[in-house]
């Protein structure tokens, strides 16, 4: 079992890391975040580092379902193989650039989601969460028949990759930025969201739906919303990783893979913004990990899944979080103390 | 094809109606009571008893060791996956143990019994009768009848049994249960192993049918009979095995009337399109919102 | 008159909760609606707040002089018009902090769009310190200023019953429904409540109460209604209630009734 002191000691640093700035606390993981790429040892570590990344968007764009909505998508992987074959498609067959394309998937994926979305609301709870499942699923095999668009299950080869500015990227560490931003971009969309009324509505829809209409939430609109944000973020970064990977297929969009991203954001701590984060770094570069155990890995890796839902089933965010949450207004939104 | 499915949507159903909870490594116990049946088989065959015992014998004992050995494995899932969660509110953190535990038995089942098709036995005698233009075999109507007769068996013992009426009052409330001194754990533990043991069943019906097991077969079987599950109104039985028939009518009338490359979606396309019409599965009942 | 409630009929299968039943409340006005367990007073705050579709009657409310029948009207934009209500079984937003939950209250009166969200605008910045100067206003009305940090769950019950009057308040409601805010309370406890209701009536606010607790009934109300099994059986000023032989009747049985 886990050793109590060392228990403590990570709460109390957890306890520590609470209580600042929300500002530093960011500006001190996004130097870190800088400096990795020139202290990694190979180019193998960078993409590691830039797979964690894509994860970390997902993440975070299926907790604003989840997390902050609660509803249960068991299909978000759906929107990122949206934004990634659009990606492929575009790029190849039209010659579009990456930055001409962004925008086309994120309002593809947008629509994808309004889409998907307007129907399933209208089932609740479990039922809601196996639509979701099931779109998931005909997406990919949409994906794996539609073989005049997408190649089938042999996919999409030479995607072209992206330029800018003349640069054009080509190496895991010229790639590692440009993750870095999308990685930035979610985190700053996520906290802004979480300190507006948006965010609270879709907190309060998790909590009680009941009470939340009766607050003047409207239930459709505020999911929709949730469901909207959520699949742009999967899409956009689904674009990313057609670009960097130079290669769709169906395999990467399996239903798996929707519950390996909803497991980081269980993991890490539902409804947080440091949970997703975490829940994806611990996923990504545990199996990495254990790769000396080559065999067994996954083995260990499933029941290490087990263990931690054990040890603490609300999620690292709520297993060193104080059981009193002490923060304040100014600490959740920064902005209203402050004179402008 | 479709009461193989009713079979392991019948585990996934027994078990939500009880705890509330999509026990996600079902597939996987499916997949565990294939190979348990194989294994049994090699037992026979290495031990050269296969030659004595007379074949109706020789699968009637497959599907027993299967089935005991594959409840017991669905006993060792509840206890270590779930029940120490069965305090927690939040319903998807032991949707995250089952995704662990699935894992787990799956890579298990890849380390022992290796990462290809397995063969499985051919005992049945390869005959059948034209009818019409389909040809029906005979292994075909020994899985028809032998689900069948588990399904009456299964029907009998949740209405008529002292353990079936236990089952159904934890189902309806199961702190009120344990309060009219039904030992909750243990109905819940019984529940794990009939359902496992029905898998159990499925996956060595499926293995004799298909003559191979593989270890993922567990997901897309697994994942297909969750569907069935929905389909006929999760948590209530007769509709989870009517989902599982529907399931796998729709499934060979979709293959071979459309396009057999659809086939898979046909199960999901039908499961959106039920579920939007009947919020609830086939004979599922509607919840109103307490205020 | 602020709202009318005409032939209000609601039935549940071959249950009829509400049956026929109409009232009526005047601006400024504490109106309370009294009856035993399963009369249907709930459900007919439920047909008030949007929750329910009553199948027959009408719900007449004047908002800025124009009346018109809120029958229909989804429960959301219930309280966009001014009518705000707290819950007989307390339905706080559990892992939300104080302050959070009544933030959440002020919903309909937060009008940021999406890019001003996310552009940090000034209109959007300006509107969030609004509502949060607004929401600590109410918290330190109810007495829970010092505890707006804590996870509304953590609160006890009486405290609780009082955040969610706040968090009611908070969009600045014409109408405030209460539904049993005494229920668990101590007796002291009912005594500040009392002394509350009262001072959120001096905000302009009309208020209609659901309450078993006579002595809270029989000292705040001006007017009370009695429901009986769907029905309406009485109503009148506290004194006229209280010698009716009918609602006492309807507390007591009928044949303790005639002792009486």
């Amino acid at each position: 079992m886990m050793d109590i002191r060392f228990r403590r000691r990570v709460k109390a640093a957890a306890r520590r890391w609470n209580n600042m700035d929300m500002r530093l606390k960011w500006g001190i993981l996004l130097v870190i975040a800088c400096v990795y790429p020139f202290l990694a040892s190979s180019q193998y570590y960078v993409h590691i580092m830039n797979l964690a990344f894509i994860y970390i968007v997902l993440s975070l764009g299926l907790n604003i379902v989840c997390g902050l909505a609660g509803l249960l998508d068991l299909g978000f992987i759906a929107f990122y193989a949206v934004g990634a074959y659009t990606y492929a498609i575009l790029s190849i067959k039209l010659g579009l650039s990456f930055w001409e394309i962004l925008p086309i998937a994120c309002v593809t994926t947008a629509l994808f989601g309004l889409l998907v979305g307007s129907a399933a609301f209208r089932l609740r709870g479990d039922y809601f969460a196996i639509v979701t499942m099931g779109y998931g699923e005909i997406i990919r095999i949409l994906a794996n028949n539609l073989t005049f668009l997408t190649n089938g299950p042999i996919g999409i080869i030479g995607i072209p990759r992206p330029n800018a500015f003349g640069f054009k990227f080509e190496d895991p560490s010229q790639y590692y930025f440009l993750a870095l931003a999308f990685v930035a971009l979610a985190i700053f969309l996520t906290y802004r969201f979480q300190a507006s009324r948006i965010g609270r509505a879709l907190e309060a829809i998790r909590e009680d739906e009941i009470a939340a209409v009766s607050m003047g939430v409207n239930l459709k609109n505020f999911k929709l919303i949730s469901f909207i944000i959520g699949a742009m973020l999967g899409g956009s970064i689904g674009v990313f990783f057609a670009s960097y990977a130079t290669f769709v297929s169906p395999e990467s969009f399996s239903f798996m893979e929707s519950v390996m991203v909803l497991a980081m954001v269980v993991i890490g701590g539902m409804g947080t913004i440091e949970g997703p984060v975490i829940g994806a770094l611990i996923l990504v570069l545990l199996p990495e990990a254990l790769r000396s155990v080559s065999d067994y890995r996954m083995l260990i890796f499933g029941a290490l899944m087990v263990f931690m839902m054990i040890v603490m089933p609300k999620g690292f965010m709520g297993w060193i979080k104080p059981r009193r949450i002490l923060r304040t207004a100014e600490e959740e939104n920064p902005l209203v103390n402050r004179d402008f | 094809m479709g009461a193989v499915y009713a079979l392991i949507a019948l585990g996934y159903t027994m078990v939500y109606g009880i705890l509330e909870l999509i026990n996600f490594a079902h597939g996987e116990i499916f997949m565990m009571g294939s190979f348990f049946g194989l294994l049994f088989w090699w037992i026979l065959e290495m031990t050269g008893l296969s030659k004595v015992i007379p074949i109706p014998l020789a699968i009637f004992l497959m599907f027993v060791f299967s089935m005991i050995a594959t409840a017991f494995l669905g006993a060792l899932l509840e206890f270590i996956a779930y029940r120490p969660l069965r305090s927690v509110t939040n319903r998807l953190i032991p949707l995250i143990s089952a995704l662990g535990a699935s894992i787990f038995l799956q890579n298990f089942a890849m380390l022992t019994f290796g990462s290809t098709n397995r063969v499985y036995p051919a005992i049945f005698p390869d005959f059948g009768w034209n009818l019409f233009h389909a040809r029906i075999s005979l292994i075909q109507i020994f899985i028809f009848v032998t689900c069948i007769l588990m399904m009456i068996g299964l029907t009998l013992l949740v209405h008529k049994t002292k353990l079936g009426r236990s089952m159904r009052a934890v189902s309806q409330d199961y702190v009120t249960a344990s309060l009219m001194g039904i030992r909750v754990n243990r109905i819940i533990t019984i529940t794990f192993m009939i359902g496992s043991s029905l898998a159990a069943a499925a996956g060595v019906m499926y293995g004799m049918y298909y003559g191979v097991a593989k270890f993922d077969m567990g997901y897309l079987a697994g994942l297909k009979a969750f569907t069935a599950a929905v389909l006929g109104g999760i948590g209530n039985i007769p509709g989870a095995m009517l989902g599982g028939f529907c399931l796998g009518i729709i499934e060979s009338f979709g293959a071979g009337y459309i396009s057999s490359e659809y086939k898979d979606m046909f199960a999901f396309l039908m499961l959106l399109f039920i579920l939007l019409l009947r919020p609830s599965g086939l004979l599922g009942q509607q919840v109103p919102d307490k205020v | 008159m602020l709202i009318e409630i005409s032939n209000v009929t609601k039935q549940f299968g071959g249950l009829i909760a509400v049956n026929d039943v109409s009232m009526d409340v005047h601006e400024g006005e504490i109106v309370s609606v009294i009856g035993p367990n399963g009369a249907g007073k709930t459900t007919l705050f439920n047909c008030v707040t949007g929750v329910y579709t009553p199948e027959k009657g009408k719900i007449l409310y004047k908002k800025d002089g124009v009346v018109r029948d809120i029958v229909g009207v989804p429960a959301y934009k219930i309280a966009y018009l001014g009518i705000s209500r707290t819950f007989q079984n307390i339905r706080l937003f559990k892992n939300m902090t104080v302050l959070e939950n009544v933030l959440v209250g002020r919903h309909p009166k937060l009008r940021a769009k999406i890019w001003e969200i996310l552009l940090t605008l000034p209109a959007f910045v300006a509107e969030e310190k609004k509502g949060v100067r607004l929401a600590r206003n109410l918290l330190e009305f109810v007495g829970l200023l010092d505890r707006e940090a804590e996870i509304s769950t953590s609160l006890p019950y009486g405290l609780q019953r009082k955040l969610e009057i706040a968090r009611a308040l908070a969009s600045e409601p014409k109408i405030l429904l209460l539904d049993e805010p005494a229920a668990g309370m101590n007796p002291s406890e009912t005594e500040e409540l009392i002394s509350l209701i009262k001072k959120i009536r001096e905000m302009g606010v009309t208020i209609i109460l659901i309450e078993h607790d006579m002595s809270l009934v029989m000292k705040l109300s001006e007017r009370i209604f009695v429901l009986d099994f769907g029905q309406k059986i009485a109503e009148g000023s506290p004194m006229e209630i209280r010698n009716n032989p009918k609602v006492i009747e309807a507390y007591l049985g009928k044949e303790e009734a005639e002792i009486a």
